[in-house]
């Protein structure tokens, strides 16, 4: 009978009653959710930019122009396609010669071709129209790019090279933009859950301000009626934040799988070491329940010293 | 030394006027006194201030040796546990059941549950309601709830016990008893004060009265002696 009275017994303010009994659970749902989320998609940026970077960093595309077409149509002239042949064959031998490069290749027509046709569309033209030369370059560490390019524009002045790091920069610049702002937003759910959590806590000693009364002139210090609430926020706050995880981890889930048939699935280039899926399992976890639970503990306390 | 002295105490409500004045008196260690008087004339009030539950408007209240203006909150509740009190309208918690409720003290005071259990179970089975420990208050008729405050008020042994009208919703046998158990709680050294409108009660149960009349306060000794 003992153990059945014991099991009974859970607090001695009726707590687990009436409204607003699960809103802390909600609410720190609600926050551990969207603060997992930012946090793996912040993850997600990082690694996808430093995986561009890593590859086209090192990489310089060199572009010379096709020889020019007669304006009525038909096959270039011969001098210009000598012409042509001729920086061609200049930038490659120079290009081989150079210590800062490690690897070049002049790409096909047939690679040139796939890379123009999904703006083209698979036309007879493409077999027509003079297609330009393409050099993908591999630079050594440490290259010289900007030596480089001024010899390939003495050897043959038409021809354009492309070091990347234009898209380089603005990709950075977006992902540097979407984390901060991620990091704002959860900065603000976070805010927005504190206050919620002191909220309904206040409301809930509003309510059950006659038990606590008793409890007070039965003999009851602040801190064991604090204790109280301490025992309910804890249980609430880590069921919110374990079903808040739960909820992250079916929406990734679904992501993933919708964005699977696309090349940009940002889960194929999130790459987690088993110690960085645990922290980023326990830590919302952790941080959710700790932000809830030191926020309704601190709102009791203050809210106590406040009645007589 | 007296275990309770009141020196020109007054109190007013936050609405209206003065309902206690120049309250002046002592109870001794081991005493045991009624407090009577017609309705409204501040029993209730009264009992108030001796359990702390209200603080004078003015005037100097000191307990167990202790002056209470100079009490802190950290103070209060060691002050309180010392203090056992039967309320006029019990403030039982509703969603306990009556173990739970007469169990509160002791667990507030930090006792083991086996000390816990012991005790309660031992208290319900005493004023008769060891049958009914599982019961939630609600589900259970006046006089079985006021026997539950009592026992609560008492399951700690406090060096104080006040009664707010006790014997109001229980038939007389059950009264004659109550009282009995409270003569005696009185012999083991507890100073005791209950307020009752029970004339029967006061003439049957000779001990000196605190008498107020509109919020004015005058001690009568016993019956007995009155009337030797
Ligand atoms: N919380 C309160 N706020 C304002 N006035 C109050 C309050 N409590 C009591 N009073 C007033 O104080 C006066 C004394 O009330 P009190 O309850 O002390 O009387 P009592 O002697 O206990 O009466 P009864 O025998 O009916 O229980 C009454 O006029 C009442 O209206
Ligand atoms: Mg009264």
């Amino acid at each position: 009978m003992s153990k059945q009275l014991f099991k009974k017994y859970s607090y001695d303010i009726a707590l687990d009653e009436g409204v607003g009994a699960h809103l802390v659970s909600l609410v720190t749902g609600l926050m551990v959710f969207f603060v997992t989320l930012a946090l793996v998609v912040n993850l997600g940026l990082s690694t996808i930019t430093k995986n561009w970077v890593t590859g086209l960093s090192g990489t310089l595309t060199v572009e010379i122009k096709p020889p020019l077409a007669p304006a009525e149509g038909g096959k270039p002239s011969d001098r210009e396609q000598e012409r042509f042949d001729n920086s061609v064959q200049q930038i490659m031998t120079l290009l081989k010669g150079s210590a800062d490069v490690s690897e070049s290749r002049r790409l096909t027509a047939d690679e040139i071709k796939n890379l123009i046709e999904p703006w083209m569309g698979q036309s007879a033209a493409l077999d027509t129209i003079p297609l330009p030369a393409l050099i993908d370059v591999k630079l050594v560490k440490n290259a010289d790019a900007s030596h480089l390019q001024s010899e390939i524009k003495t050897v043959a002045p038409s021809a354009t090279v492309d070091t990347h790091t234009d898209t380089l920069d603005d990709v950075k610049a977006l992902v540097n933009t979407a984390s901060l702002f991620v990091f704002l937003l959860t900065g603000v759910i976070v805010l927005l859950a504190v206050v919620a959590i002191s909220g309904i806590v206040r409301a809930k000693l509003l309510i059950h301000q006659p038990e606590v009364e008793t409890l007070h002139l039965i003999g009851a210090s602040d801190e064991y009626i604090a204790g109280q609430f301490r025992q309910h926020t804890l249980r609430g706050t880590l069921k919110g934040a374990l079903a808040g995880l739960v909820c992250t981890f079916v929406t990734l889930l679904v992501i993933s799988s919708v964005t699977h048939t696309l090349d940009t699935n940002i889960f194929s280039n999130l790459q987690l070491m088993p110690l960085q899926w645990a922290l980023l399992i326990v830590s919302p976890l952790l941080v959710g329940s700790l932000i809830a639970h030191l926020t309704a503990q601190a709102t009791v306390l203050k809210e106590l010293s406040r009645l007589p | 030394m007296a275990l309770v002295k009141f020196s020109n105490v007054g109190l007013r409500y936050s609405t209206g006027s003065e309902v206690l004045h120049d309250i002046n008196f002592e109870l001794a260690p081991g005493s045991f006194h009624f407090l009577t008087g017609p309705s409204g004339a501040g029993k209730t009030s009264l009992m108030k201030l001796l359990y702390v539950g209200q603080k004078p408007t003015r005037g100097i209240i000191s307990m167990f040796g202790r002056d209470m203006s100079a009490m802190t909150r950290k103070t209060m509740p060691e002050i309180r546990r010392q203090i056992g009190v039967v309320f006029q309208d019990f403030r039982l918690l509703n969603h306990l059941s009556a173990f739970d409720n007469v169990a509160l003290p002791l667990r507030i005071s930090g006792l083991t549950e086996k000390h816990v259990k012991k005790n309660v179970a031992e208290l319900l089975h005493w004023v008769g309601l060891g049958e009914k420990m599982e019961c939630r208050p609600p589900t259970l008729s006046g006089g079985e709830q006021q026997r539950i405050a009592i026992a609560r008020a008492i399951i700690n042994r406090p060096k104080l016990l006040l009664a707010d009208e006790p014997t109001g919703n229980i038939d007389e046998n059950i009264g004659t008893k109550l009282l009995t158990l409270f003569e005696e709680l009185n012999r083991h050294g507890t100073t005791v004060v209950i307020a009752t409108h029970d004339e029967d009660i006061v003439r049957r149960f000779p001990h000196p009265q605190m008498r107020l009349e509109k919020g004015t306060l005058e001690i009568l000794p016993k019956i007995q002696a009155k009337a030797a």
